[in-house]
C-alpha cells in the first residue's frame, strides 16, 4: 500500500504540473471570460467553438470556465474571473436570478458583462445574445399539432426541473398547444438532458398512454432516446417527434427515418455572434440591447430558415 | 507479500524502519505537502493567486460546502454516513424563502429549524434501527427530500422573498467576507465539542467500537439520532449561507454537494469505518478542493482537469488512511 502511496503521489504531482503548464501564456489584446453553465452536451461545446474560433483570429485569449450545473460555483467563477481582471466577461447563467449576485460584483467593479443562451433577472448585462426558448417551445407546438392533424394526444421531455431555460421551454410549448383545443398534452417529465433518462421516461409515458400523437423534447439528446423507445415499440412514423438543437445525432436520426424534425440552432455560429458581439463592445462600438442567433426548423426535406422566432 | 512481512517481524525490526519515516508521519503530512506544493505552483503560475482578495475568494466559494462537511464529520466519526444533506440543503432553503414570502422571515425560521430538526430524528432513527444502513437509509431520504423540495417549489426558484440575512452571502465584517466567518466560527465550535466535552469522546469510541460502547453502558442510539441531527443542522446553516449567496432559493441547491464534503473530510484524514477525523483537516481538505477550483480556473486550465486531479487527491487521501492503519 505503501508503495502504491509512493508511486501515485508524484503521478499527482506530475498531473497537476502537466496543468499548470498547459496553460498557454501569451499577452493577448484582450483576455475574454466564459463561464458555462456545464460543458457535457453538445450544444454548449459547440457555443465554445464557435467563441474560440472568432477569438484566435482576432488576437483574444479565451478563458472558458465550466460550472457543472451549479449556481453556486458559478458565483465562484465569475469572481475567480474578475481576479483573473479579464476585460470581459461572457456567461450563460445556470439562472436568471441566481447569477444576479455575480453580475453585480462585476458591474461593481467595472468589467462589461454580455449573457449568452440564456439570460440575467438583474445587474447591468451590455447585450444579450441567443435564442428565445419561449418562441422555440411555440414553434415545436405549432409544427407537432400541425403534423398531427390539430387532434390527439402528445407529451413533452423537459430538461432539468428547476432551470430557467426549461421553464420558458415549457411555457412557450404549452401556450402554443392552446391555440389547438383538439390536442392534450398528457404528460410532462424531465429526463434532464439525459438520452437514457429520456428513453426510459418515454417508455412509461407510452405504457400509460398508447394512443400518444406526438413528442417534443428540449434537446436532441433526448429526443433521440424517446425515438428509440419508440423504435422498440415499433411506433417509429407514427408519432410525430421535435427535439431542439439540429446536432449530429439529431440530423442522423431524420436522415434515418426515425425522428420528424428539429429545431436546428447551430450553437457554433451562436458562438460566433457572441464572441463578435463581445469584441464590439471591447472597442467601443454601439450595440443592441439583444442580438438573436440564427434558427432552422430541420426536417426530411431539407433545412428552412425559420425566421418567425423572433415572437417576444 | 503478506508473508515476507511476517517474517521479518519476527526476525526483529525491519531494518529499513530506521532509515525510512514511519508510515504515521508520512499519512499525517502528505496533505499538507500537497497543499504546499499546490499554493507555490499556483503561485508562480498566476500573479494574482496569492493576493488577499482571492485567498478570500476561495474561502468564500468553499464556505457552504465546508459548513456542510462539519456535519458530514460528526456522522463519519461516529462510523455512519448521511448522504441526504445536498437535498436537506434545498428542501430547508426553499422552505425559508417560499414561507417568508408568507409568514414573514422569523415564523420561516422556526418551521426550517423545526423541519430540519425532524429530518435528522427520521434520518437518525431509521438508521439506529439496524447494523450498517446509513447508506442505503439517507440514499432514500436523498431522493424523498429531493421529491418533496420540486413538489414545494413546483421545479421553480423561488425568488424576491425578504432576506434581511442577505449579508451573511456577499457582505464583509472588516476585510472578512462573512461566509467565511460562519465557516469558521461553527469549526471551532465543532472542533470544542468533538475534543472538550463527554459527547464528542464518546462519539469516537462509538465510530471505533460501537458494541463495546453499548457494552459499557453508552446509549448508542441516541448518538446515532445526535450525528444526524447535527449534519441536518450543519446542512440547513449551510443552506442560509447558500441562499445569500445566490439570491434565490433554488430547487436543486445543494445537488451533489455532499460529495464535495464528504471528500474534504475524507482527504482530511477520516476513515469511513468511523472513529478518526478531525475539524483542522476537514478544513485543510476542503481548502485543497478550493484551491483545485480556483486555482485551475485563474489559469484557464480545462475543467476536465479538475475532475481527475480532484478524484486522485480523494484515492491518495485514503491510501494514506491505509498505511496509517497498518
Amino acid at each position: 500500500m505503501k508503495r502504491t502511496l509512493s508511486c501515485i503521489t508524484p503521478l499527482l504531482a506530475a498531473l497537476f504540473v502537466v496543468c499548470v503548464c498547459s496553460t498557454s501564456i501569451h499577452a493577448a489584446k484582450y483576455v475574454i471570460g466564459y463561464s458555462a453553465p456545464g460543458l457535457i452536451d453538445q450544444f454548449q461545446l459547440d457555443i465554445v467553438e464557435g467563441m474560440r474560433e472568432i477569438a484566435k483570429s482576432n488576437d483574444a485569449d479565451l478563458i472558458v470556465i465550466d460550472s457543472r450545473n451549479d449556481v453556486a460555483k458559478q458565483i465562484g467563477d465569475i469572481e475567480d474571473l474578475i481576479a483573473r481582471k479579464v476585460n470581459l466577461i461572457v456567461v450563460c447563467p445556470n439562472d436568471e436570478h441566481g447569477i444576479v449576485p455575480a453580475v453585480e460584483r462585476a458591474n461593481r467593479l467595472n468589467v462589461p458583462v454580455i449573457t449568452v443562451d440564456r439570460s440575467a433577472a438583474g445587474g447591468i448585462v451590455v447585450s444579450h445574445c441567443g435564442l428565445d426558448n419561449y418562441a422555440l417551445g411555440f414553434k415545436a407546438a405549432e409544427f407537432i399539432c400541425e403534423r398531427i392533424g390539430g387532434k390527439g394526444q402528445v407529451a413533452m421531455v423537459s430538461g432539468t426541473a428547476g432551470m430557467s431555460v426549461v421553464a420558458k421551454d415549457e411555457a412557450g410549448f404549452r401556450d402554443g398547444l392552446k391555440k389547438y383545443p383538439g390536442v392534450q398534452l398528457v404528460a410532462t417529465r424531465n429526463a434532464d438532458w439525459d438520452k437514457a433518462k429520456a428513453m426510459s421516461v418515454t417508455e412509461d409515458i407510452l405504457t400509460r398512454y398508447p394512443d400518444i400523437k406526438g413528442f417534443f423534447a428540449h434537446n436532441d439528446t433526448m429526443i433521440v432516446g424517446v425515438v428509440e423507445a419508440l423504435k422498440a415499440r415499433k411506433l417509429t412514423g407514427k408519432v410525430v417527434t421535435i427535439g431542439i438543437g439540429g446536432y449530429d445525432d439529431g440530423r442522423e436520426a431524420i436522415s434515418a427515418g426515425y425522428l420528424t424534425a428539429s429545431i436546428g440552432l447551430s450553437a457554433v455560429e451562436g458562438g460566433k455572434a457572441t464572441m463578435k458581439l463581445a469584441l464590439d463592445v471591447l472597442s467601443g462600438k454601439a450595440v443592441p440591447k439583444s442580438s438573436p442567433w440564427p434558427v432552422t426548423l430541420v426536417t426530411l426535406a431539407g433545412e428552412d430558415s425559420l425566421s418567425l422566432l423572433n415572437l417576444n | 507479500m503478506p508473508m515476507q512481512c511476517n517474517k521479518e517481524r519476527h526476525e526483529g525490526a525491519d531494518p529499513r524502519q530506521r532509515f525510512i519515516i514511519s508510515n504515521e508521519w508520512i499519512a499525517r503530512s502528505i496533505l499538507p505537502m500537497m497543499l504546499l506544493v499546490a499554493v507555490l505552483a499556483l503561485a508562480m503560475a498566476s500573479p494574482v493567486f496569492l493576493t488577499a482578495a482571492n485567498l478570500f475568494n476561495i474561502a468564500k466559494q468553499v464556505a457552504s460546502v465546508g459548513i456542510l462537511s462539519l456535519g458530514l464529520l460528526i456522522c463519519i466519526i461516529g462510523g455512519n454516513i448521511d448522504l441526504s444533506v445536498g437535498s436537506t440543503i434545498g428542501l430547508t432553503g426553499a422552505l425559508l424563502g417560499g414561507l417568508s414570502i408568507r409568514y414573514g422571515v422569523p415564523w420561516a425560521f422556526v418551521a426550517m429549524v423545526l423541519v430540519t430538526v425532524a429530518v435528522g430524528l427520521v434520518n437518525g432513527a431509521l438508521v439506529a434501527s439496524g447494523k450498517g444502513l446509513s447508506v442505503i437509509v439517507t440514499v432514500s431520504t436523498t431522493s424523498i427530500l429531493r421529491g418533496l423540495t420540486y413538489l414545494y417549489t413546483d421545479g421553480k426558484p423561488i425568488i424576491l422573498f425578504p432576506m434581511p440575512y442577505a449579508f451573511l452571502g456577499s457582505g464583509e465584517l472588516g476585510p472578512v467576507p462573512w461566509p467565511v466567518i460562519i465557516l469558521l466560527t461553527a469549526s471551532l465550535i465543532t472542533h470544542l465539542v468533538l475534543n472538550n466535552t463527554v459527547w464528542g469522546r464518546n462519539l469516537y469510541s462509538i465510530g471505533g467500537n460501537p458494541e463495546a460502547c453499548r457494552l459499557s453502558g453508552i446509549k448508542v442510539r441516541t448518538y446515532v439520532i445526535g450525528q444526524f441531527v447535527a449534519a441536518a443542522g450543519f446542512a440547513a446553516l449551510s443552506s442560509v449561507v447558500l441562499l445569500a449567496r445566490v439570491y434565490s432559493a433554488q430547487p436543486n441547491a445543494g445537488l451533489g454537494m455532499e460529495m464535495d464534503a464528504i471528500s474534504a473530510v475524507l482527504i482530511g484524514g477520516a476513515s469511513l469505518s468511523g472513529g478518526t477525523g478531525s475539524v483542522g483537516g476537514t478544513l485543510l481538505g476542503l481548502f485543497m478542493l478550493g484551491l483545485i477550483n480556483n486555482g485551475l480556473n485563474l489559469l484557464g486550465v480545462s475543467s476536465f482537469y479538475q475532475y481527475i486531479l480532484k478524484g486522485s487527491i480523494i484515492l491518495v487521501a485514503v491510501l494514506a488512511d491505509q498505511v496509517r492503519r497498518k
